[in-house]
């Protein structure tokens, strides 16, 4: 009995140390976001890519990409060009997709603050296939912009995104 | 050299084919109006798939707010200060066999995603069959493009 119960723990240990995961911040370079102009008032779509590389960046951790668990998304912040930018926009809600992976609503921000260049988004609690998105080849950033009113020029911003990374010790 | 004119040749006649198979998808871009008029959906095409966003909703506002409408009906409550204005409510869509499939609908009324098969009937009218699991459980609407070809 003594011996069974040895080799359980043993067993039980085994397993722990097996499964047990750390975590990783993977913060992307900032990503240019543009609609182009000319752009009318209410929704417009800006679009951006990205090539995550997310296998090399977890080589240089020393990790294999088959040790990546489970993604989530941390932070969404834009820094746009001039105020201007931010003045004439109400809302913006931000999207991830890729070809092989459907769309996934990621954040939002409304009111969008005026006079700021820099500007916070609200991240989702709900987010599905962060992962296999950022394991895809190219991710399509896709903002849709609600104007207040016309702009004859291009709309402008640069996305940094922050995920946080569970992969197997 | 006439292996390489027949490849060239075979290359070229793939290429055509794929390019008009491009263009059949592409005549669901555009702005169209469900039968029930309270809304206007531009569809346009990000990467290889389509998608269609409200740009004109009848209500505006909410009666209770006098602000704009939002996804108030959101599963995600951190979801529901989006605008209802801009909101993508076709989704993923891909073209193949003469119809666009693969897709998604969302309903902002009960906030419910169904899935979503769009068949033209012609260039100005687009059969939307919304429905759980499997097509015959569904429900068609009728939507007519704004801008007539």
């Amino acid at each position: 009995m003594k011996v069974l119960l040895s080799f359980s723990s043993f067993l039980l240990c085994f397993f722990f140390a097996c499964t047990e995961s750390k975590t990783i911040t993977f913060k992307t370079a900032p990503i240019a976001l543009v609609a182009s102009g000319p752009l009318f008032e209410g929704a417009n779509t800006a679009q951006g890519d990205f090539f995550p590389n997310i296998a090399d960046f977890l080589k240089q951790q020393g990790l294999e990409l088959s040790a990546l668990e489970n993604a989530t998304l941390q932070t969404v912040s834009l820094t746009l060009p001039d105020s201007l930018n931010s003045d004439l926009v109400s809302e913006i809600t931000l999207q991830l997709a890729a070809d092989q992976v459907d769309m996934q609503k990621v954040a939002v921000l409304n009111p969008v603050p005026a006079g700021q260049t820099q500007l916070t988004l609200s991240v989702a609690q709900e987010q599905k296939k962060i992962a296999d998105l950022i394991q895809q080849n190219k991710m399509l950033l896709v903002a849709d912009v609600n104007l207040k009113k016309d702009m004859d020029a291009d709309w402008q911003a640069t996305a940094v995104l922050e995920f946080l990374l569970t992969v197997k010790k | 050299m006439k292996n390489l004119i027949l490849l060239a040749f075979f290359t070229f006649l793939s290429t055509i084919s794929n390019l008009s198979a491009q263009d059949a998808g592409d005549k669901l871009i555009g702005l169209w109006e469900p039968s029930n008029g309270k809304a206007r959906v531009k569809i346009e095409k990000i990467g290889t798939k389509y998608y269609g966003k409200i740009v004109w909703l009848r209500e505006p506002n909410d009666p209770q707010t006098g602000q704009p409408k939002l996804d108030k009906n959101n599963s995600d409550q951190s979801m529901r200060n989006v605008p209802l204005k801009g909101y993508r409510m076709l989704k993923d869509f891909v073209h193949a066999d003469g119809e666009w499939n693969n897709g998604t609908i969302y309903d902002p009324e009960s906030g419910s995603t169904y899935s979503c098969v769009i068949k033209a009937k012609n260039d100005n009218t687009l059969d939307i069959r919304g429905f759980v699991g499997v097509k015959a459980l569904g429900r068609t609407d009728v939507w007519k493009r704004m801008q007539v070809k």
